[in-house]
């Protein structure tokens, strides 16, 4: 090739890929960037991916300074929702700190009423969604909180319908397992025979399965990821079906995946290779794009289809028996195991399809060259999900 | 049979894409992410304890202040002791009053109102543990014996496991006080367990025998 081509192409080249740069920096600008209008997405990131033990009291600050920018027809948590973030609240913080955060929680408990017959003429952001109050559900110590309460100096009646409260809380909203249902009933029963004047009688919810099992549906199906990105390395194997020798396939070999995903489109940089032991040293090494959908999306699984373009290299006894450009199909599953709200572990089954030739000892062979592969990695990117 | 071996990775593929995707995998993976803390019920404060070097000669009786206890499962203790229903505190008064009869002198048990108690923190000039303990509060005293163990608060809980067993424990802060120098001769929380009705032992008899532990208050064996 000319010299005056070759800068030609690789300028093009540079140029392509500075614009691809400069696409994905975009699409992540405008991913990873708040909307300003949506009140229940900025309700969901304060409550749940903002709100940290180191900073806790900061946190809170920052969600009522979201209630002070709601208008008067609008209230920005449910009763049950502040009650159960200022519980965790006290447990993501230290002794010495807690003085305050137990004022409120006491206080909500002595207006319950009164705040649940207020709010309900409001408009609730983010009503019908439930994972704020099942995340705070799934992570309450109430084991320690019922100690804790104990050594307030409030009384004894106050202290055991805190306990018995905040379990059917956390029972209502997927906390634990469905069989303490039955205990809570009974517990509430018990106080209601000890306490029969007692003020909150009519104030605990009734013990539902239903908000658990709604708030749990709700955090599987949740769209997962705005945009990701993922690095994978694995293992595959070579099975030519067609004319092929029965040398030309490997055994056990390579594989490494970059991928970007952007809602449901997927883009993949691929790689796979091997080596045969048999005498006629068999390799394969190959290299493609591919570009597809994902087909379906949970937390835990997804499925993606793919077409893609594949450059496959073959040779015997380190001689190139051919180089081709073919196309071909992939599908792969991954199994995601979440670490942070956006990092993921994700181990990936892939089975790929495609065109392939070559010639060896004066004979050509054609047919279709198909790859299982297994993987592992890390996915991480702009996530939708609850925690 | 060439067949299956011409289609076998396509057969492996298939296969493992349906265990992946299945619902039961997807559920024990849920099931695994949702176990965000095994230590649920278990306090943040730990179990310690703090005993005077030195003790005065203990004479006449002591008296033992407690508050009520809270107890989370009646559930499985209406179960367990019909004689009590919905009745915890008297059973543990009943059970409480069994324990102390081991004790090196005689000890009055009494169950006062929580607000009778104030909780401190640790004294900085002790060595002992950073613990809350109870004390009396000052205007409330009007009984005679000179040293006074409080008790407060206590807390039970049984819980329930899938696989049937309950397990129960108790936690309770203490203090130990010599009301005539209004020097404090322990303090601590303790952890007693035993709930079933078939068993010798029982949680409030056993946080008695935790909190006298390694005092003169332990009746020495013959």
């Amino acid at each position: 090739m000319p010299l005056w081509r070759r800068r030609f192409f690789v300028g093009v080249m540079m140029r392509c890929l500075r614009s691809f740069l400069f696409v994905l920096l975009f699409l992540g600008s405008w991913a990873f960037a708040d909307d300003p209008q949506d009140l229940a997405s900025l309700k969901h990131k304060a409550l749940i991916v903002h709100f940290s033990g180191t900073s806790t009291l900061t946190d809170l600050e920052k969600i009522q300074e979201l209630s002070g920018s709601l208008d008067s027809s609008q209230v920005l948590l449910s009763f049950d929702e502040e009650f159960l973030l200022y519980c965790n609240a006290i447990q993501n913080i230290y002794e010495d700190e807690r003085a305050p955060l137990w004022n409120h929680v006491l206080f909500l408990l002595d207006k319950r009423d009164s705040i649940v017959d207020y709010r309900s003429k409001k408009k609730l952001v983010g009503a019908d969604n439930y994972r704020e109050e099942r995340h705070f559900a799934i992570n309450m110590n109430y084991g320690a909180l019922r100690h804790n309460v104990a050594y307030l100096d409030i009384p004894h009646e106050t202290k055991e319908f805190f306990g018995i409260f905040l379990e059917r809380l956390v029972l209502n909203y997927g906390g634990e397992v469905s069989g303490e249902f039955h205990k809570s009933e009974v517990s509430w029963n018990s106080f209601k025979n000890r306490y029969p004047e007692s003020r909150w009688i009519n104030s605990l919810p009734p013990a539902s399965k239903s908000i658990a099992d709604k708030a749990e549906e709700q955090h599987v199906k949740v769209a997962p990821k705005i945009l990701h990105f993922a690095l994978l390395v694995g293992l595959d194997r070579l099975d030519n079906i067609g004319n092929f020798p029965e040398v030309a396939d490997h055994g056990t070999g390579w594989s490494i995946e970059l991928e970007i995903q952007f809602f449901t489109v997927v883009m993949q940089l691929v790689g796979y290779g091997g080596d045969s032991d048999n005498e006629a040293r068999f390799r394969d090494v190959t290299v493609g794009y591919a570009f597809g959908l994902s087909l379906f999306e949970s937390r835990y699984f997804t499925a993606d289809a793919l077409l893609g373009i594949f450059s496959s290299t073959y040779s015997f006894d380190f001689v190139d028996v051919g180089k081709q450009w073919s196309p071909a199909f992939k599908l792969q599953a991954d199994l995601l195991l979440p670490v942070f709200s956006f990092l993921d572990l994700s181990l990936r089954v892939e089975y790929l399809i495609g065109y392939s030739s070559f010639k060896y000892e004066g004979k050509s062979y054609s047919g279709a060259g198909q790859k299982l592969a297994v993987s592992a990695g890390i996915q991480f990117g702009k996530t939708l999900r609850s925690e | 049979m060439k067949i299956l071996k011409k289609y076998s990775l396509l057969l492996v593929c298939l296969l493992a894409m349906n265990l992946v995707g299945c619902t039961t995998m997807i559920q024990l993976m849920i099931d695994i992410t949702n176990i965000t803390s095994s230590e649920r019920y278990v306090d943040d404060e730990p179990v310690a304890a703090w005993n005077a070097p030195s003790w005065p000669h203990l004479e006449g009786a002591v008296r033992l202040v407690y508050a009520e206890p809270i107890f989370d499962n009646y559930d499985y203790f209406n179960e367990e002791w019909t004689g009590y229903k919905d009745n915890f505190t008297g059973w543990f008064k009943d059970k409480l009053k069994d324990g102390v009869r081991d004790a090196s002198v005689s000890v009055r048990i009494e169950q006062v109102n929580d607000n009778l108690f104030e909780i401190k923190l640790r004294d900085s000039k002790l060595d002992g543990p950073k613990l809350r303990y109870p004390v009396l509060k000052s205007n409330v005293v009007t009984f005679s014996e000179r040293v006074v163990i409080c008790v407060a608060p206590i807390v039970a809980y049984t819980r329930n496991h899938e696989v049937g067993e309950r397990k129960t424990s108790l936690y309770a802060s203490y203090s130990i006080v010599d009301r005539s120098s209004n020097k404090l001769l322990a303090y601590g929380k303790v952890r007693s367990f035993g709930f079933d009705a078939l068993r010798g032992f029982n949680m409030a008899q056993m946080m008695f025998e935790e909190i006298i532990k390694g005092t003169p208050l332990v009746k020495e064996k013959l």
